[in-house]
C-alpha cells in the first residue's frame, strides 16, 4: 500500500526520533537506571512471602519516584534536541513540522513507556514464578505496574517535554527534578520532618498531585487487592489530555494564528486538571484508612450513645421487623433503598432503629407518605406522627460510604451482616472501641430471621449471602452480607466459600472442616449462654483483616451464612486460621467486655477453650487453640500481675480435675462477672472465691 | 516579493519601523549594523515570527497563508545546526522527506549535495563538519525542493576567506534560479553578490537600490585629507573610513557632507563609504 505524504512525514519524524534516541548516551543512562530500579525491586520481592508480594508494590514509592524523575528528565532532553542542535527554526518553517516532530516525540515516549511496561511486567512475573506467587497476583500486578509505574512515567515524560519546550535555560533540569518530587509518592515522607502531626487534610494536600501510590503506610488489603479504581485512571487520563492540550499553548513562537487554539486549550486544560484533582481527591480520601479509622475511634469516643429513656427499653413492644426489600447501587456512593416491613404495636412510640451514621437519609416514607425522622448518632428515630399501627411499609432511601475498611472504591466494598447498613432494631452504636485501640463492630446478637430480598443495580460482580433468583437474591436470614472486591467463590462440600482470590488453596477443604466449627460453637453457646441455637451455614464469607483487631479473628454467625474476619494463616487451611477465642467471642461477647482488662478476657477464653478440649467436647484438631499455660507465663512475667497469674494458674489446675457440670457452672459465673464490666481486683477476688468454694 | 509597511515591536522597542521593500528578485541583500532589524525581518519573511502589521506578498501569495508560504521558501537561519549523530546524507534525506519534495528524496539529496560541493562528505557525520561545511549543508537543506525564495541570514559571518568566497559563488549561482534574500553586515558581500540591496538602520529602511545607486548617493561626500598629525573624525568633521601613514604624513579618507578642510580633495566613494554615508549623514 502506497503511503501518502502525511504518513511519510509522520513515519520519517518517528524514524529519526528513534535513531537520535538510540544513538544518544541518554538511552544507556536510562537503561542502566531502569535496570538498577528493577533489580532493586525484584530483590525486595524476595523478602516477601508468596502471599504478601502485593505489599512490596504498595509500600515502595521509590520505583514510581525513580520513573517519574527519569521520565521528566528524559522528556526534557527529548524535547530540546532541535534547540540543542540549532535546527529548531529549520524544521519550524517546514509546513506542520512542529506538529509532526512533537507527535514523534510522543510516540517515542509511548514506546519507551511500553518498554518499561513489558520489561517490568515480565521481570516481575519471572520473580513471581520463582517465588511461587498466588495466581491471582499476576494480572492485577500488571495493571498496577501500568497504573502506578508506566502511566506516571509517560505523564512525567510529557511534562518534561512541555517544560523543556517552554524553558530555554539549563535551570530546566533542577526544575523538572523538583516537579517530579512534588508529583511523586514520597512527598509525605519528605514533609514528615516539618510536620508536628499528620492529619487527613495535610495528607490529602500532599497526595493531591501524586501520581504514585496514595498510601505508603498501607499494606495490601487481601479483600480488595490493589487500589486500581476507575477514579485514578480518570485522574491520570484527565492530566494526560490536559498535557496534550498544553502543547499548542507552549508554542514559544507565539504566532497569532494559534491564539484561539490556545484559549480553548487553556480552558479545557484547567477544566481537565480540575476534574483530575477532584477524581484523585476522592480516592485519596478513601485511601487514608489509617487516618479515617482514627477519626472513627474519635467519633465513637466523643459521641456517647443517645439516651432515649424508656422508649427503647423494649423495642419488641413497639414494632417488629417482618422483612426487607433492598435495592442497592454502587455509584460514587452507595445508594440504598430499603423497604422494611413493620408490624407496629405501639402507635404512640417513635420507631427507633440502628443505622450507621455515615449514611445520609434522603427520604423516609411510611406507606408512601413522607414521615418525620431524626438522626442521633447511629440511631434513626422515625417519629410515626400519623400513629400507624399494624402492618406497614417503611421506605428509607439513603446514601453514603461505609466506614474504614468496609469501603475502598466503587467496586470494592463489603457490607457484612454485623454492620448496620440496613435499619435494624435498635442495638446502640454500630461500632465500639475495643480497648481504645480500634473501632470494631457492635454485633447485634438478638436479631430474628426475616425474609430478605435484594436487588443490585450496578456493573460489578457482587457476592451475596442469599440465594440468587432471577437477578435478585432472596432468602430468610438474621442478616445479609454483600461484598464486591478481589474475591472468588468456591463450592466445597455443602458449603460455598467467598474468599480473597489470593487463597484458593487455603479454602479447598473448608466444607469438610466447617462441621467441627459449628459443633464447637453450638456447644459453647449452650454451655455459656444456655441457648440452644441452630448454627448452620450454606455460605462462608472470608474477609481477612476486616476488623484490624488485636483481639482475635472474628466469627459472626447468621442463619444461613458465617462471616469470618480472620488473619489468614497463609500456609494453612481456612479452619487452621481461625483462632478458637473467636468462637467464644462470637457466642458470648458483649459491649461490656471492652471495659474489662484484656488479660482477664484472655484468661476466660483460653481457659474455656482448654476446658472444652480436656472434656473432649472439641478434639483440638483444626481450629487454632492457644495454649493456656503460655498465657499464664506471660502474665506472670509482669510482677504487678502476679495475683492475676495465680488466679489463672488456679483455673488451669481446676479445669483439669473438676467435673463437667461444675466447670460449666464456673465458666457461666465467670462470664457473668465479665459481663458486668468489673475491674481486675473484683474479678480476681470473686473468681478466687468461686474456686475456693469449688475445692 | 513585496514587503509593505511592515512593523514589529518587541515590548516597547520598535524592531521594524514601516519597512517597505518592493520588487525583491534575484539576489537581494540586506545590510545594516547589528541590531538594525535584519534578522527580525528575515525571520518574519521566513514565517518564524509574526509581524505586528503590514504585508508581504509574492506572486499573489500573501504571508497570511503560512502553509502556502512555507511551501515556497527555503530558510537558512543565522545560527544553523543539524542532528550531529546523522550523516550529511541522512540529514538531508530527512529534510527532503519532511519537505514532501517532488521526486525521489535520495536523488534530490544527491543533487543538492553536489551543488554545495559536499560530495566527499556525504557519509560523514554532521558533527564532524567544519563551520563552512555546516553552512553549505544549511544551504543544501534550504534549497531542497527548489524553493522560489531562499532566505539566508548572515551566512558568511565567521567563515574563513576561502569559504566565504566559495559561499558567495554558491549564492550567485542560486540567484539565477530563485529569489535570494541575503542579510549581512559585511558590505563587501553585497558588492560581490547582490543585484539589489536594502540598507537598514535602527529598524528603518535607509535605501533600496543597486550598489551603484548606493555609491551614487555618496558621490561628492567622500574626501581625502592629509595632515602631519593623527586626528580623530570629530576633529576632521566627518567619519574616517581609512587612514594611511606615508612620507611623514597621515592620509585620511573620510565621509562628510561638508568639505572638511581647505586642503580636502573629493574622492570616488567605495560601497562601504556609501554605506557609512547613508548611516551617518542622512
Amino acid at each position: 500500500m502506497k503511503r501518502n505524504h502525511k504518513q511519510n512525514t509522520f513515519l520519517e519524524s518517528i524514524r529519526i526520533e528513534f535513531i537520535l534516541f538510540v544513538k544518544s548516551i541518554n538511552v544507556w543512562a536510562f537503561l542502566v537506571l531502569w535496570f538498577v530500579v528493577l533489580v532493586y525491586f525484584c530483590s525486595l520481592l524476595f523478602t516477601y512471602s508468596q502471599f504478601t508480594l502485593g505489599d512490596a508494590f504498595i509500600s515502595q514509592g521509590l520505583v514510581t519516584q525513580a520513573l517519574l524523575t527519569g521520565g521528566i528528565i528524559l522528556g526534557a532532553i527529548i524535547s530540546s534536541n532541535e534547540r540543542k542542535e540549532d535546527c529548531e527554526e529549520v524544521f519550524y518553517v517546514i509546513s506542520c513540522m512542529h506538529f509532526y516532530k512533537a507527535l514523534a516525540k510522543v510516540v517515542l515516549l509511548l514506546t519507551i513507556s511500553l518498554f518499561v511496561f513489558v520489561t517490568g511486567t515480565l521481570t516481575v512475573f519471572i520473580v513471581f514464578h520463582l517465588l511461587d506467587a498466588a495466581g491471582a497476583y499476576y494480572i492485577p500486578s500488571a495493571a498496577y505496574i501500568l497504573l502506578y509505574w508506566v502511566v506516571p512515567f509517560f505523564i512525567s515524560g510529557m511534562m518534561g517535554c512541555i517544560i523543556g519546550q517552554a524553558m530555554r535555560s539549563k535551570m530546566v533540569y533542577p526544575i523538572v527534578i523538583g516537579i517530579s518530587v512534588f508529583i511523586g509518592p514520597l512527598v509525605p515522607k519528605l514533609a514528615e520532618p516539618f510536620m508536628l502531626t499528620e492529619t487527613g487534610a495535610q495528607y490529602q494536600i500532599y497526595m493531591l498531585f501524586n501520581l504514585g501510590d496514595l498510601n505508603l503506610h498501607a499494606t495490601l488489603n487481601e479483600s480488595y487487592g490493589y487500589c486500581l479504581n476507575k477514579e485514578l485512571w480518570i485522574a491520570r487520563l484527565s492530566v494526560l489530555i490536559g498535557i496534550f492540550l498544553m502543547l499548542p499553548v507552549i508554542n514559544r513562537y507565539k504566532r497569532k494564528d494559534y491564539i484561539h487554539i490556545r484559549i480553548i486549550a487553556i480552558f479545557v486544560t484547567i477544566s481537565l486538571v480540575f476534574i483530575g484533582i477532584l477524581a484523585a481527591n476522592r480516592v485519596v480520601k478513601l485511601q487514608n484508612w489509617y487516618l479515617r479509622q482514627a477519626e472513627l475511634i474519635d467519633y465513637y469516643s466523643d459521641n456517647p450513645e443517645p439516651d432515649f429513656g424508656e422508649s427503647i427499653n423494649d423495642i419488641s413492644s413497639v414494632y417488629e421487623i417482618m422483612g426487607y426489600d433492598i435495592n442497592i447501587d454502587d455509584g460514587l456512593k452507595l445508594n440504598i433503598c430499603t423497604d422494611v416491613g413493620l408490624d407496629i404495636k405501639n402507635k404512640k412510640s417513635p420507631l427507633v432503629f440502628t443505622l450507621f451514621h455515615g449514611f445520609e437519609i434522603v427520604k423516609c416514607t411510611i406507606d408512601g407518605k413522607e414521615e418525620e425522622y431524626k438522626v442521633a448518632g447511629d440511631a434513626l428515630i422515625v417519629e410515626n406522627t400519623k400513629e400507624y399501627e399494624g402492618k406497614h411499609l417503611l421506605r428509607l432511601e439513603y446514601k453514603g460510604i461505609p466506614p474504614a475498611n468496609l469501603y475502598k472504591a466503587s467496586n470494592k466494598w463489603i457490607l457484612p451482616g454485623m454492620f448496620a447498613w440496613i435499619p435494624v432494631e435498635y442495638v446502640g452504636k454500630v461500632m465500639a472501641n475495643e480497648w481504645d485501640t480500634y473501632a470494631m463492630f457492635n454485633y447485634p446478637d438478638s436479631k430474628k430471621d426475616v425474609p430478605i430480598k435484594v436487588e443490585y443495580i450496578g456493573n460489578n460482580e457482587v457476592f451475596c449471602s442469599l440465594d440468587e433468583k432471577d437477578d435478585k437474591w432472596e432468602g430468610i436470614s438474621s442478616g445479609i452480607t454483600m461484598a464486591c472486591g478481589w474475591l472468588d467463590e468456591k463450592e466445597t462440600g455443602k458449603i460455598s466459600v467467598v474468599y480473597p482470590s489470593l487463597y484458593p488453596e487455603n479454602v479447598k477443604q473448608a466444607g469438610a472442616a466447617i462441621d467441627g466449627l459449628l459443633d464447637i460453637t453450638r456447644a459453647a453457646s449452650k454451655e455459656l449462654k444456655g441457648e440452644d441455637k441452630c448454627f448452620e451455614a450454606d455460605k462462608i464469607f472470608v474477609f481477612p483483616s476486616l476488623l484490624h483487631s488485636y483481639s482475635s479473628s472474628g466469627l459472626y454467625f447468621f442463619r444461613d451464612h458465617i462471616v469470618m474476619c480472620i488473619f489468614f494463616d497463609q500456609g494453612g487451611t481456612l479452619i487452621e486460621s481461625i483462632d478458637g477465642r473467636s468462637v467464644v467471642d462470637s457466642v458470648a461477647r458483649t459491649n461490656e467486655w471492652n471495659r474489662v482488662d484484656r488479660d482477664v478476657i484472655w484468661i476466660f477464653e483460653y481457659a474455656y477453650l482448654e476446658s472444652l478440649c480436656i472434656r473432649g467436647v472439641y478434639n483440638g484438631e483444626g481450629l487454632y487453640i492457644p495454649p493456656f499455660e503460655s498465657l499464664i507465663e506471660t502474665i506472670r512475667d509482669d510482677e504487678k500481675r502476679l495475683d492475676l497469674a495465680n488466679m489463672a494458674q488456679r483455673i488451669h489446675d481446676y479445669i483439669s480435675v473438676a467435673d463437667v457440670e461444675k466447670q460449666i457452672e464456673f465458666f457461666r459465673s465467670f462470664l457473668e462477672l465479665i459481663d458486668t464490666g468489673s475491674n481486675v481486683g473484683k474479678i480476681t477476688r470473686v473468681v478466687n472465691e468461686l474456686l475456693d468454694s469449688e475445692t | 516579493m513585496d514587503i509593505n509597511n511592515l512593523n514589529k515591536m518587541y515590548g516597547k522597542l520598535k524592531a521594524l519601523d514601516n519597512i517597505c521593500i518592493r520588487d525583491i528578485k534575484g539576489i537581494h541583500g540586506l545590510v545594516g549594523e547589528n541590531g538594525a532589524g535584519k534578522t527580525t525581518l528575515m525571520r518574519i519573511v521566513a514565517t518564524v515570527l509574526e509581524k505586528d502589521s503590514g504585508s508581504i506578498t509574492h506572486n499573489g501569495i500573501s504571508w497570511e497563508e503560512t502553509v502556502k508560504v512555507r511551501n515556497i521558501i527555503g530558510y537558512l537561519p543565522q545560527k544553523f545546526g543539524m542532528y550531529h549523530q546523522l550523516t550529511v546524507n541522512e540529514a538531508l534525506e530527512h529534510v527532503a522527506i519532511l519537505k514532501r519534495i517532488n521526486g525521489d528524496p535520495k536523488e534530490e539529496t544527491k543533487k543538492v549535495i553536489s551543488l554545495v560541493n559536499l560530495d566527499d562528505k556525504a557519509e560523514s557525520k554532521v558533527g564532524s563538519l567544519s563551520g563552512g561545511m555546516i553552512r553549505r549543508l544549511g544551504i543544501a537543506q534550504a534549497i531542497l525542493g527548489n524553493p522560489e525564495i531562499l532566505i539566508v541570514d548572515e551566512p558568511t559571518s565567521g567563515l574563513d576567506p576561502e569559504e566565504r568566497m566559495r559561499f558567495k559563488l554558491l549564492l550567485r549561482q542560486l540567484g539565477n534560479r530563485m529569489t535570494v534574500l541575503f542579510s549581512t553586515h559585511i558590505v563587501d558581500d553585497i558588492e560581490d553578490v547582490c543585484d539589489r540591496v536594502t540598507v537598514m538602520h535602527k529598524g528603518k529602511v535607509m535605501l533600496t537600490g543597486t550598489a551603484a545607486e548606493m555609491i551614487e548617493m555618496a558621490q561628492g561626500n567622500t574626501w581625502t585629507v592629509s595632515s602631519n598629525e593623527e586626528k580623530s573624525g570629530e576633529e576632521l568633521g566627518g567619519v574616517v573610513t581609512d587612514c594611511k601613514y606615508a612620507n611623514g604624513m597621515f592620509h585620511f579618507r573620510l565621509v562628510s557632507d561638508k568639505k572638511p578642510a581647505e586642503s580636502a580633495v573629493r574622492a570616488e566613494p567605495t560601497l562601504e563609504e556609501a554605506y557609512i554615508y547613508l548611516l551617518h549623514m542622512e
